[in-house]
């Protein structure tokens, strides 16, 4: 458990650092290397259809996602979170 | 100590947010409103409710969102018709959350909080999203910290709590003009009373009573998931997901899920999804113990079962920019689930002892109609 712990203390901290760097005007963001996106904006008009969204339907996925989570031993990783039970 | 790191890294996370600059254009999630029915029936437990979502957008930088959703629960499931006699409850839960907008920063902090009559719940939770690279990638964090109250409605003496953290990590990365991949980390520490107050166990084929199941105290997991969707030229998109899971308590889950949506018309979006699920049991879960352990479990969520499910959903287009309504859509989605345990032998009585070791499997079907409103 304290594993978690400190490999979640050192992200935070590791971005806090890059936030305060960025924060103060004597200092520059370390620029990110510049990658020509192969897919322009004129050519996301199939990525922008709403059936390519992996939650077109947050109401319905968050009720499926509360079904199977009260009903199996796991969670997590980009399915629903929150609180409650409702699962004798 | 747990709870108090986390509200630090919280509060960290808050500045990072807040001092991170960008150079391309992210927008808020859309104005939305839904709301409807849904109805589970399966495996002795039938619930049926309403939920409702809404989210509105201020200023192009600022949106805050709202849910409640309603379940009446009635419960004959064996483990229920084993310990008692069934029984009706209600769960309520309410969402309240706001999201801002900084150039192509997304941060968005949520409270939820749900109550039943033996169990209240509450769930703070803060992500940050980042799109980067032109938009062909966006990275997010988030963190959450909740804490439940959990009491027996036939013992007033009964009060335990449980604390819960989390903390997660995604990628979303256009590969073409047609295919998007995502990638998901989430850990997870519980630490309390993990127990359901009201299950037992059996040791040699005797029931050691209500509240007779021993869990440890903690629990972490990890999930890691991986999904890909892809558009095809008839107007339809494919997407296929897989998960595993493992935690301290050995259990180890294999999750693959599946989606197809197709355009019917200039009105009609059909999706057909499947779902097939696997996991083993945990080390101290058993149905019935040979001599009495440190920690003992009958929970048939812990036990080592496989699952499948198969659904579909149909919206409606019932107009499209209707004075300040951008669209409305009705909603229908059904789905069927069918579960197969192991060595969880899901007797009603003890006069079923004999049967204990078995195998039990129930199927279950699941209904929502609802509306959708984007403005």
């Amino acid at each position: 458990m304290m594993r978690f712990h400190r490999l979640f203390k050192s992200i935070i901290t590791f971005l806090a650092m890059i936030a305060l760097l960025n924060a103060c005007s004597s200092f520059q963001m370390p620029s990110l290397p510049q990658i020509n996106p192969w897919v322009a904006p004129y050519e996301r008009e199939y990525l922008a259809d709403p059936i390519m969204s992996f939650n077109k339907d947050p109401l319905s996925n968050r009720y499926r996602q509360h079904v199977f989570n009260t009903r199996e031993g796991s969670k997590g990783a980009g399915y629903a979170h929150g609180g409650g039970c409702g699962c004798n | 100590m747990i709870k108090y790191f986390n509200i630090n890294y919280l509060s960290i996370a808050v500045i990072v947010l807040f001092s991170t600059s960008s150079l391309h254009a992210e927008v808020l999630p859309e104005d939305r409103t839904e709301g409807g029915y849904h109805y589970y029936d399966g495996g002795g437990v039938e619930v049926n409710g309403v939920t409702f979502l809404a989210r509105k957008n201020f200023s192009s930088k600022y949106s805050v969102y709202s849910g409640y959703h309603f379940d009446s629960i009635s419960a004959a499931s064996p483990d229920v018709l084993l310990g008692a006699s069934k029984y009706s409850e209600d769960r309520d839960e309410y969402t309240i959350g706001g999201t801002y907008l900084r150039d192509n920063t997304l941060m968005d902090l949520s409270y939820i909080h749900s109550e039943e009559d033996d169990y209240e719940s509450d769930t703070v939770g803060f992500d940050v999203s980042h799109e980067m690279f032109g938009a062909m990638t966006k990275v997010n964090i988030g963190a959450s910290i909740g804490k439940d109250d959990i009491t027996r409605n036939d013992l007033e003496t009964f009060s335990e709590d449980l604390d819960r953290h989390s903390f997660r990590a995604g990628l979303s990365q256009v590969l073409t003009k047609k295919i998007v991949a995502r990638f998901d980390y989430e850990a997870t520490v519980e630490e309390g009373y993990l127990n359901n107050p009201y299950r037992f166990v059996f040791v040699n084929g005797v029931s050691l009573g209500s509240g007779s199941e021993r869990y440890p105290r903690t629990r972490t997991g990890q999930a890691f998931a991986i999904k890909g969707i892809k558009y095809w030229d008839h107007r339809a998109s494919s997407s296929v997901g897989y998960r595993f899971y493992r935690d301290t308590w050995e259990i180890r889950a294999h999750t693959i899920d599946l989606n197809y949506s197709q355009y019917i018309g200039n009105q009609w979006v059909a999706d057909i999804y499947g779902r097939f699920y696997t996991q083993d049991e945990a080390s101290f879960f058993s149905d019935n113990f040979s001599v009495p352990l440190r920690y003992m479990a009958r929970d048939k969520e812990l036990s080592s079962f496989d699952s499948f499910s198969i659904g579909a959903r149909i919206s409606y287009d019932l107009f499209k920019d209707y004075r300040f309504l951008r669209s409305g859509s009705l909603n229908l989605a059904v789905e069927y689930l069918d579960y197969d345990y192991d060595n969880y032998s899901g007797i009603e009585s003890v006069a079923e002892t004999a049967r204990l070791g078995s195998g039990y499997t129930f199927d279950a079907t699941t209904i929502q109609f609802y509306f959708t409103a984007l403005y």
